[in-house]
């Protein structure tokens, strides 16, 4: 078994180098092709890009750990990424590309601080993106380095250093043409691995029949914390998971609204594919092994039970997964650092014009930045801080804050700046007053409390306090741009095959 | 045909977020096999809501 693991990750990490390398070719000659492949990313590389950030080697083993504590309350989190995440998605992430096409947006704290003509929210995001984002990408590192050690006894700090070194590498040569394209070969093997998994355990335990109806919490509690867990599941998945930087400044690099259309709607699919495979998971290991007391091992339990022969298939999955999260976390913060930080606040203080000696020194900058967090992740992957995980819950509470910015902003008239900015700042005071001073009221996640004083108080606030007719012209000019009916897609990239 | 889809989707998003309110649809094999119905369905209805209304020019004039 432990020389199975070894080979099959080895070959897999030789193949993810390869795809790296080939496809990243020529990608570090501007920011744009190196943070947002030239905005070409197709529906393919969009979607998988989306599910292998969302199914991460976290799901793999705390999600259906907690499908397992909580069987069909988790319903909400399938259909969060089922229903919503689609739905807003669309709605935001057709807008932003449409923008960033047009006026070269590829990152959320540009936009924002433009559309609300506000450096306070434009200061928020960049610092929450790169603040909250380095401890959420860095327990990657830490997971995989437990799982090597554990199924392979080759020691953690190897671990962690093979895993670092691998992910750092085709990162720093390709970009995100090459993490896009990597992506595409972690998901097909994903998807192939979950559906595998979901016949075996199934099997094991009996079918799908026999499972359901001997199973305890196969079905939606109607009362109490299960029922709050599930309409939670639903809110946070659906509103938090396209605004999470490392995801969302994808939506600046796809081709054109029909890639994004496809993409959108086929990574919906995808993910909601994965989550309910986690219920089948949970469901058939609890028929067979009802008493699992650390639920983040359900998946290695169950399937040392039924079918160690998945085991080293279910290592180099959890490798794949940890490594384009850490990967797309990689990105997402260097391209903050450089589009929101570096090139505002060094290039074009020091005038440095636009050319190969600027675009240069944006791409230096930016592997400086991404070898500077490699090197901190090795440190903080060999001595994790307790509070890691603490950083991490208020990383997801924090970002869910931000939808009623673009979501609002796009689609009302009415909001305003001052709105837009107590609003913030309310929902982010309140979700960490309800994560470290008071309890969260009705029992529902801090997060989720926090969004909706955040939305009320953005919507009261717009209503009573009227704003300058020069600022809402300005927003007006820019959902304009962002519209369906404004088709822009032709005019940044003529089409070579039509003459057009 | 986007009213139709629209109204689909709105329904099969309904009928999946008021199961714990729903006792003729909350039972261990209906919801089992009602999601992934429920899922294709929608995800199908939103896809034709986000289709274009008509053709779209390839001039880059805009419409």
């Amino acid at each position: 078994m432990i020389t199975w693991t070894v080979t099959i990750l080895s070959l897999y990490l030789v193949l993810i180098l390869t795809i790296g390398f080939f496809s990243g070719r020529g990608a570090g000659k501007n920011a744009e092709s190196f943070f947002v492949a030239n905005r070409h990313l197709n529906w393919l590389q969009e979607s998988m890009a989306v599910v292998t950030t969302i199914v991460s080697a976290a799901a793999l083993v705390g999600t259906i750990g907690l499908f397992y504590a909580d069987g069909a309350d988790m319903l909400g989190y399938v259909i969060g990424f089922a229903f919503l995440m689609p739905l807003t998605y669309w709605c935001i992430g057709s807008r932003l590309r449409r923008l960033g096409r047009a006026r070269g947006y590829q990152t959320q704290a540009v936009f924002i601080g433009d559309f609300y003509q506000s450096r306070y929210l434009y200061w928020c995001i960049a610092l929450a993106g790169i603040v909250f984002a380095i401890p959420y990408f860095m327990t990657s590192p830490v997971a995989m380095g437990y799982l090597l050690s554990r199924y392979t006894g080759i020691p953690y700090p190897a671990g962690v250093l093979i895993f670092v070194t691998v992910a750092a590498v085709y990162t720093l040569k390709g970009g995100l043409r090459a993490v896009a394209n990597t992506d595409i070969f972690h998901g097909a093997l994903l998807l192939i691995f979950l559906l595998v998994t979901v016949v075996t355990l199934m099997a094991h335990a009996g079918g799908l029949w026999h499972v359901l109806d001997n199973t305890p919490r196969a079905t939606v509690s109607t009362s109490g914390r299960g029922m709050k867990l599930f309409l939670s599941w639903i809110l946070y998945m659906g509103f938090g998971a396209c605004v999470q930087p490392d995801r969302c400044f994808r939506m600046f690099a796809v081709r054109d609204e029909n890639n994004m259309r496809k993409g959108v709607m086929i990574s919906g699919a995808m993910v909601a594919f994965c989550a309910f495979s986690y219920l089948s998971i949970a469901l058939a290991v609890r028929t067979f092994l009802p008493n699992i007391k650390n639920t983040d091992t359900t998946l290695a339990t169950g399937l040392q039970v039924a079918a160690a022969w998945l085991i080293p298939w279910f290592v180099m999955n959890a490798w794949g997964s940890g490594m384009s999260n850490f990967t797309a976390g990689l990105l997402s913060t260097a391209n903050i650092f450089v589009k929101d930080i570096f090139e505002p606040w060094y290039v074009r203080r020091h005038n440095i014009p636009l050319g190969p000696k600027r675009d240069r020194l944006i791409i230096l900058a930016a592997r400086t930045f991404i070898v500077c967090i490699v090197l901190i992740t090795v440190c903080v992957s060999f001595y994790p801080p307790v509070f890691i995980w603490t950083l991490m819950n208020l990383w997801a509470g924090s970002f869910v804050q931000f939808f009623p910015l673009f979501m609002l902003g796009f689609l009302w008239r009415g909001v305003t700046r001052l709105g837009a900015v107590l609003g913030l700042t309310s929902g982010i005071i309140c979700m960490a007053l309800w994560s470290f001073v008071l309890k969260s009221p009705l029992g529902l996640v801090p997060g989720i409390n926090a969004l909706a004083v955040n939305t009320v108080v953005l919507v009261v606030v717009s209503l009573l306090i009227p704003e300058k007719k020069q600022l809402k012209e300005q927003r007006d000019a820019m959902r304009k741009l962002a519209s369906p009916e404004n088709a822009i897609e032709a005019a940044p990239v003529p089409s070579l095959a039509t003459g057009d | 045909m986007k009213l139709w889809a629209r109204a689909v989707y709105g329904l099969m998003l309904l009928t999946m977020a008021t199961l714990p309110f729903d006792p003729l649809l909350n039972k261990r094999r209906i919801v089992y096999l009602l999601t992934p119905v429920c899922i294709a369905l929608g995800l199908t209805a939103l896809y034709i809501c986000t289709l274009p209304d008509k053709p779209r020019r390839r001039d880059g004039s805009g419409s």
